[in-house]
């Protein structure tokens, strides 16, 4: 292996503030680390930086990269981290050692605050490749929570990465999306991630995007006299894309422990949830809807010789960078998740 | 609560958790209620509560079941009133203005029985249709002189009953009296109607992110707790620094005073949350016991000590931020030759186990050089020093700084070796900032009380023997102040305070910090 780091240079033109910079192939991880060291210590208030997590980024193939660098966009100046990203594209084991790395220093300002994270992208090849977490430990930040994000598909359930992560970031529409047979393959992805999650925390963000749905249909069953109505659910239909209509099926029968013959799922363009309940002869239905095209969310309730309300809600940003940053302020085992997913694994056998 | 809604709480028996709300971002979520703010056309309710209003509804932390009924003298309908709330939340989403259709308004003088039967009527209106279940937060965004004549009404129409298994919650706006006396007559007509778990005597600094932060610090961690007392620390100094003058708020403050707009409450209660003993829970009982506990430890000053101790204060014209302002008595509806203290400084005891001999300097202005609110620990001196006197020179006690606004944050003032050869020590200071960690917006003080009040938390709200306690350390003050000879000193627009303030500290050989 050869080395021939560059010199440290800052990058005036950096779209942020002064980013210096440092790139070399045929690197070491030491000399990683000391230029990550070298970078922090050029700006004195970079000495000074507060950080929560180190954030490792797996990508594939090129969409994945597009798609780590759309969320670094966003991330940069909203979480004061250290992003490590590492580029594995399939076979590339079989070729020749190497270690070719950058790092970043960026700043940026938060509401007055000076927002410091480095970024570290790591492209190894041979056999660097096949024993990343040799790569990475030296990396992460100490004491701090080691979040790992494997965009697209799942990570093997015996990838070396997994024993260095605190929490594991993964999209179960994405992953269905990313099968052969997405419809035919829900069975073995989720089936996948109730296996991870008895080993790992993990953080699906498309558990995150229906964040909102939960929010909504819970909030109709808030005050005693309303939820009451939990005690007598009759018939819930839910339609839209079948990853997502899957976890709100597996949370909503978990939750409330129903019968998995009272959930209909079908599918549809957006997510519509229609719930009905009975109490002593009375009967409270509701649907929650998308308005359209909008990103707007309609709720309406009605309780039969009784009240009734709608309700109007703005959907908020579904994207992945909005949602990755949803997680990072969130790292600790979701068992409501946990449970969704492990119901609906044991519904699809 | 009407008939249906009547019907369905009697079968619902207990209140249960709700299953589908665990583990949910917003899982803390209000109850089905209608919020009825009297003095529904003032500023604080278009300045503070409706942002706070829209914001909850936008977090979805408002329930379906919802809505708000305003009251006022001023004449409006509700269509009026919607439009002010609107009006009051520019750029608000769609959520905002779905539940702003929901809002109500009835016109009436307090004093008035047509103002509370028609108040009734509306409620009952909204109960029916939107099934509230007959839950109440009242809101007093009024002036205080009529918060007796409000809850006695309410008490009267039977608007605070909570015999069906429903709440009725009143939130009163400070100040709680003005003085010991008229706090304790207060407080007796308002539980002539209220039992004490119905009343939320709010004070806005008590729900800053960054006060509670102080609790977080304390008690989660267990590097601090050890040297939290006085075979650690020296002296304790806290600061509540305002740059601003009384603006067009003359006319209030001249029966107010530093003393009545801050010390009385927001620094008293830093001072209480900083000086705690460290609660069981941090529930409301857990909190306000051991708040209550701290203020009871403070030594009432006899008023004979006062004048040594206290240190009051008016600014006179200066220069601040490169610009010129006024003195106080050339203020808008101030008087001329007025005696009312911006500035007051003031050395206490606190007289228990963990602070005893550990003097607490606090102070506050108005017109200081910059907005600032904090607490600085500052620590014993090494007991013997093996360095060289030249070594050290320059080198100040160790100090930890709770910056509570506007930069909040921690600073550790300690010492370490220059480069080189020789052994010279020096001051460096370590900074945390929350906001380089946590870049997130943080709930105003008033979103994260009205959602407290609502669901029924009353940890962040003064009870009433804190209130008593308060009024209790500062009436010897009143007292001394009552005498036109005390002096009040004067200090220039732009600075610190006045030298009498140096001097408060300097007897004990201490400074000020300058924050």
């Amino acid at each position: 292996m050869t080395h021939e780091a560059s010199e440290l240079t800052l990058d005036a033109d950096s779209e942020l503030m002064n980013a210096p910079t440092w790139a070399g192939q045929g690197v070491s991880i030491d000399q990683v680390m000391r230029a990550a060291d070298e970078l922090r210590h050029s700006d004195k208030r970079a000495a000074n930086r507060t950080s929560v997590a180190t954030v490792v980024m797996v990508s594939r193939n090129e969409d994945d990269q597009k798609h780590i660098e759309d969320v670094l966009a966003h991330l940069r100046p909203r979480h004061p981290a250290r992003v490590i990203t590492v580029h594995l594209p399939d076979g590339i084991h079989k070729q020749p050692d190497n270690i070719s790395a950058g790092v970043v220093m960026l700043a940026g300002t938060a509401q007055g605050h000076d927002v410091w994270s480095d970024e570290i992208h790591l492209q190894p090849t041979g056999g660097p490749a096949m024993h990343t977490a040799s790569l990475l430990r030296p990396l992460v930040l100490a004491d701090l929570p080691v979040v790992v994000w494997w965009v697209g598909k799942l990570p093997h359930v015996e990838d070396p990465l997994l024993k260095l992560a605190d929490t594991v970031i993964i999209d179960s529409k994405e992953a269905v999306k990313s099968q052969e047979n997405p419809e035919g393959a829900i069975p073995r992805v989720f089936d996948e991630i109730a296996l991870l999650s008895r080993k790992n925390v993990v953080a699906d963000l498309s558990w995150v995007r229906i964040g909102i749905w939960r929010q909504m249909l819970a909030s109709q069953f808030n005050g005693a006299a309303y939820r009451s109505f939990l005690q007598g659910v009759e018939s819930v239909e839910i339609s839209g894309k079948s990853s997502p209509v899957t976890l709100l099926a597996g949370w909503i029968a978990s939750r409330l422990r129903l019968d998995r013959s009272v959930i209909t799922m079908s599918q549809s363009k957006h997510i519509k949830i229609k719930m009905r309940c009975s109490l002593e002869g009375r009967t409270k239905n509701l649907v929650i809807e998308r308005v359209d095209n909008q990103p707007l969310i309609h709720a309406e309730m009605h309780i039969q010789d009784g009240p009734s309300h709608e309700e109007l809600l703005a959907m908020p940003d579904t994207g992945v960078a909005g949602s990755i940053l949803s997680v990072l302020k969130r790292l600790e085992r979701d068992r409501v998740y946990e449970q969704s997913i492990r119901l609906v694994a044991g519904w699809l056998d | 609560m009407s008939t249906a809604m009547a019907d369905l709480a009697s079968i619902v028996g207990q209140d249960l958790p709700n299953p589908l709300l665990e583990g949910l971002d917003a899982s803390r979520q209000a109850p089905p209620n209608v919020l009825v703010v009297f003095g529904a056309s003032g500023d604080l309710t278009s300045r503070k509560l409706m942002p706070a209003l829209a914001s909850l509804a936008q977090k979805r932390q408002l329930p379906g079941s919802f809505a708000v009924v305003g009251i006022a003298r001023t004449e409006l309908n509700d269509e009026d009133f919607r439009k002010l709330a609107i009006e009051a939340v520019p750029g608000a989403g769609p959520e905002w203005e779905s539940l702003v259709r929901n809002f109500r308004y009835v016109t009436g003088e307090y004093a008035d029985e047509q103002t509370f039967d028609d108040l009734e009527r509306v409620l009952g209106e909204i109960d029916s249709e939107r099934g509230t279940s007959g839950n109440r937060t009242y809101y007093l965004a009024t002036i205080p002189g009529v918060f007796e004549q409000v809850i006695t009404k309410l008490g009267q129409h039977g608007l605070v009953d909570q015999s069906n298994g429903n709440f009725a919650r009143v939130i009163i706006e400070k100040p709680f009296g003005h003085d010991l006396d008229s706090a304790r007559h207060l407080d007796a007509a308002i539980h002539k109607v209220l039992g004490e778990e119905q009343i939320y005597r709010i004070d806005h600094y008590l729900g800053k992110e960054t006060v509670q932060n102080v609790m977080a610090l304390r008690f989660a961690n267990a590097i601090f707790e050890p040297i939290w007392d006085r075979r650690y620390i020296d002296s304790v100094q806290i600061t509540v620094a305002e740059s601003v003058g009384v603006g067009h708020r003359g006319g209030f403050y001249e029966g107010a005073g530093a003393m009545r707009d801050i010390v009385q409450n927001h620094l008293l209660q830093v001072l209480a949350i900083t000086l705690m003993e460290p609660p069981a829970s941090m529930d409301s009982t857990g909190i306000r016991d051991e708040k209550v506990k701290a203020l009871r430890a403070v030594d009432i000053l006899k008023p004979d000590d006062v004048e040594q101790n206290v240190v009051r204060a008016q600014y006179a014209s200066g220069w601040l931020d490169g610009q010129e302002v006024r003195g106080y008595r050339e203020e808008e509806d101030v008087d001329p030759n007025s005696r009312t203290e911006t500035y007051m400084a003031m050395k206490m005891k606190v007289d228990n186990w963990r602070w005893a001999g550990v003097p607490i300097f606090v102070r506050t202005g108005k017109r200081l050089p910059k907005r600032v609110t904090e607490v600085a620990l500052q620590f014993h001196n090494v007991p013997h020093s093996p360095f060289q006197a030249s070594d050290t020179r320059g080198l100040g006690p160790n100090a930890m700084v709770l910056r509570i606004q506007p930069d909040e944050g921690i600073t550790m003032r300690f010492g370490a070796k220059v480069p080189g050869q020789s052994f010279r020590v020096r001051d460096v200071s370590m900074d945390f900032s929350y906001g380089a960690a946590f870049i997130e917006e943080t709930p105003d003080a008033y979103e994260r009380l009205l959602l407290d009040a609502m669901v029924g938390d009353a940890t962040l709200f003064i009870r009433t023997d804190e209130v008593e306690q308060a009024w209790r350390i500062v009436a010897p003050l009143q007292e001394a102040w009552s005498n036109p000879s005390f002096p009040l000193a004067r200090y220039e627009a732009g600075t610190w305070g006045p030298e009498e303030a140096d001097r408060l500290l300097q007897r004990s050989g201490r400074k000020w910090r300058e924050p």
